[in-house]
């Protein structure tokens, strides 16, 4: 079947029909003229942008059993001291309760479960404290008796599955771009508004996207603990996880790769925007992404996690067990705040009072 | 040699006269009081002139009255402002003035300001001269009027000169506001530092981007196109072209009506 094609103005969206007196597409509806020759480049551009992004995920190594049951509870011996050390069905490696050895469950990192790599930890507990001490340190309204020392002691070091995404992008955005001119005469202020339309094509490469893969660490504060220094991963070997706990993944490849297209479109996109400068407005109008190359690797990255009650309630923080970074909800310190407040506003009433006085006095 | 010495005496007189007199402050494109419709007498145009050339060169603004039997212009208004500018009343740059122009028929009057007279002549003021002017112009006392209009007008600009033009300073709506921003700024401003301040008390975000993802020196732009499409162009009226005709310099305002 053939495809119609017609010519819309695309100030209004009306259609253009050829005045044979000016050479030119004309538009009946806002009298707008366009050259043929910008039409057809204006078409060429939409008719790139306007088609439906692909992300393609296919060549993974798919890994073959299912995702672990995370409500199944079950139970290990302590090889150390024969206490029973039990889990869910995630978990892959523990600390003996009892005897403080570690308990690493290597069935659940052998074969199609074995990890890609690894980035060990390089922030050890007290590293960790220090950090999370720091942090707090820069949290302004922290109330002062948060800081409990037995409950920083109770922080854990936990190796936390992630699905690691690499792949090129290939990608084609268009705009609608203004640049603004603006004179007067004696009788009026004059604004010309020059219209564009901007047109984008290239590619961006991007390498390990982490996506979280535990159903029991939270992916925004998982997120929000990034980046990690990749240089730094190594191969999977069990004696890394000795003396942290551990967990194989149970949230699969499929339900995560929403979230990495949804990271790998909106950075793209970011991208060729920053190539737009020297325009008033600029206003994405399509966009049409592919990805290729896409390749999906199985890593456990170093998270300290620390829970802390206060005030009947749970603060949850996690600390990057490469880089230190701390990330959780701080309470507020009513007391403290308002103090803040008051002092900036007093110092701004005084100000004021000042500038009035000197301007009475001396204008 | 009596005649010689007569005429000795009178040229010594005049000089003398001439030279006593105060020096202009500035020369004047138009009299100060300009009567066609003959409201006053000679007398009265001449102690009015006077009175008004003192306040010109004293305060260095034009304060002038005229005076037309028949409207030259469609209204009062357009026909005061067309007079300001057409006669280059005003002084300096900005045209610093004001002008009281009286129709005898229509029975209508305006007071136009300009430039700098705008700030002594505000709309406070104008509402004042106005009230001072209006029971004489009704009762066709014109002189008791321009007189009234002189005593006004040296009164707002001696005011004005101790830094406290009429119906600005110590007026309720300026000490309301005055108050309004010596606690509303503080306050806005305590809010904002409060509120980034909070912002540091939560740390969770969820990342957006990968950014922090991006290969090194993989992003490649292909092909990059910037297509103009048309021009469009707006033009507003300038503010102060607005009343009146013809080209007038700095800012405007007016008042009057009826009498």
């Amino acid at each position: 079947m053939d495809t119609v094609q017609n010519y819309k103005c695309p100030c209004c969206g009306a259609p253009l029909a050829f005045d044979g007196r000016e050479q030119n597409l004309k538009c009946n509806s806002c009298g707008n003229e366009f050259s043929a020759d910008t039409l057809e480049q204006v078409d060429s551009s939409d008719s790139k942008t306007g088609s439906e992004s692909k992300f393609d995920w296919t060549h993974y190594e798919e890994r073959h059993f299912e995702p672990a049951d995370s409500d199944t509870l079950v139970s290990y011996t302590c090889s150390s001291c024969g206490a029973e050390i039990t889990g869910d069905g995630a978990m892959g490696a523990a600390v003996c309760p009892y005897c403080g050895n570690s308990a690493i469950i290597k069935s659940q990192f052998e074969g199609a479960l074995m990890p890609d790599y690894l980035i060990p930890f390089k922030l050890d507990k007290r590293a960790a404290e220090d950090a999370f001490k720091r942090a707090c340190g820069n949290a302004p309204f922290l109330p002062d008796e948060f800081m409990d020392k037995n409950k920083i002691d109770e922080m854990t070091g936990i190796y936390i599955p992630f699905w690691m995404f690499d792949c090129d992008c290939s990608a084609a955005v268009s705009y609608s771009a203004k640049r603004l001119f603006s004179w007067c005469d004696n009788q009026y202020n004059y604004v010309r508004t020059d219209h564009y339309r901007l047109f984008r094509e290239g590619s961006v490469a991007f390498e390990n996207i982490p996506v979280d893969a535990s159903k029991k660490a939270d992916d925004t504060y998982m997120e929000s603990i990034e980046p990690y220094d990749y240089s730094e991963a190594v191969d999977f070997k069990t004696a890394y996880l000795s003396g942290f706990f551990a967990d194989k993944y149970d949230v699969s490849v499929e339900d995560s790769i929403e979230r990495a297209n949804a990271r790998v479109k909106n950075s793209t996109e970011a991208a060729f925007m920053s190539t737009t400068d020297g325009y008033a407005a600029v206003v994405p109008t399509g966009s049409s992404l592919s990805t290729s190359n896409g390749k999906i690797r199985y890593s456990l990255l170093p998270v300290w996690m620390l829970n802390i009650k206060y005030n009947g309630q749970i603060y949850k923080y996690a600390i990057n067990g490469q880089t230190g970074k701390v990330a959780g909800e701080y309470p507020v310190s009513k007391s403290k705040r308002n103090k803040y407040f008051a002092k900036v506003f007093g110092i701004g009433l005084a100000v004021m009072l000042c500038a009035i006085w000197v301007y009475t006095k001396f204008m | 040699m009596i005649k010689r010495a007569v005429y000795f005496v009178i040229i010594l007189c005049a000089v003398s006269f001439y030279a006593l007199q105060p020096a202009s402050a500035a020369e004047w494109n138009m009299p100060s009081v300009v009567d066609e419709a003959g409201c006053l007498t000679y007398d009265e145009l001449y102690g009015l002139t006077e009175r008004l050339d003192e306040i010109r060169n004293t305060f260095l603004i034009d304060v002038a009255v005229v005076i037309e039997a028949n409207m030259s212009g469609t209204n009062e208004r357009e026909t005061a402002n067309a007079i300001f500018d057409y006669n280059d009343y005003g002084y300096g740059e900005n045209a610093d003035g004001l002008l009281l122009y009286i129709s005898e028929n229509p029975r209508r009057y305006w007071l136009t300001a300009n430039g700098f007279g705008t700030t002594v002549f505000n709309e406070k003021s104008l509402e004042y001269i106005d009230g001072e002017i209006l029971p004489y112009l009704s009762s066709n006392e014109y002189y008791s009027a321009l007189d009234a209009y002189a005593d006004a007008a040296e009164e707002l600009l001696v005011m004005s000169g101790e830094g406290k033009p009429y119906g600005t300073s110590g007026s309720a709506a300026v000490t309301v506001t005055t108050i309004a921003a010596v606690i509303l700024l503080p306050l806005a401003t305590a809010f904002v530092m409060t509120g980034a301040k909070l912002k540091d008390m939560h740390t969770v975000q969820k990342a957006q981007y990968a950014n922090s993802n991006i290969k090194d020196g993989s992003f490649n732009v292909t092909s990059s196109k910037d297509i103009f499409l048309y021009s469009s162009v707006v033009r507003t009226r300038r503010a102060d072209q607005t009343n009146g005709r013809g080209p007038h310099r700095g800012s405007r305002g007016g008042r009057g009506g009826g009498y």
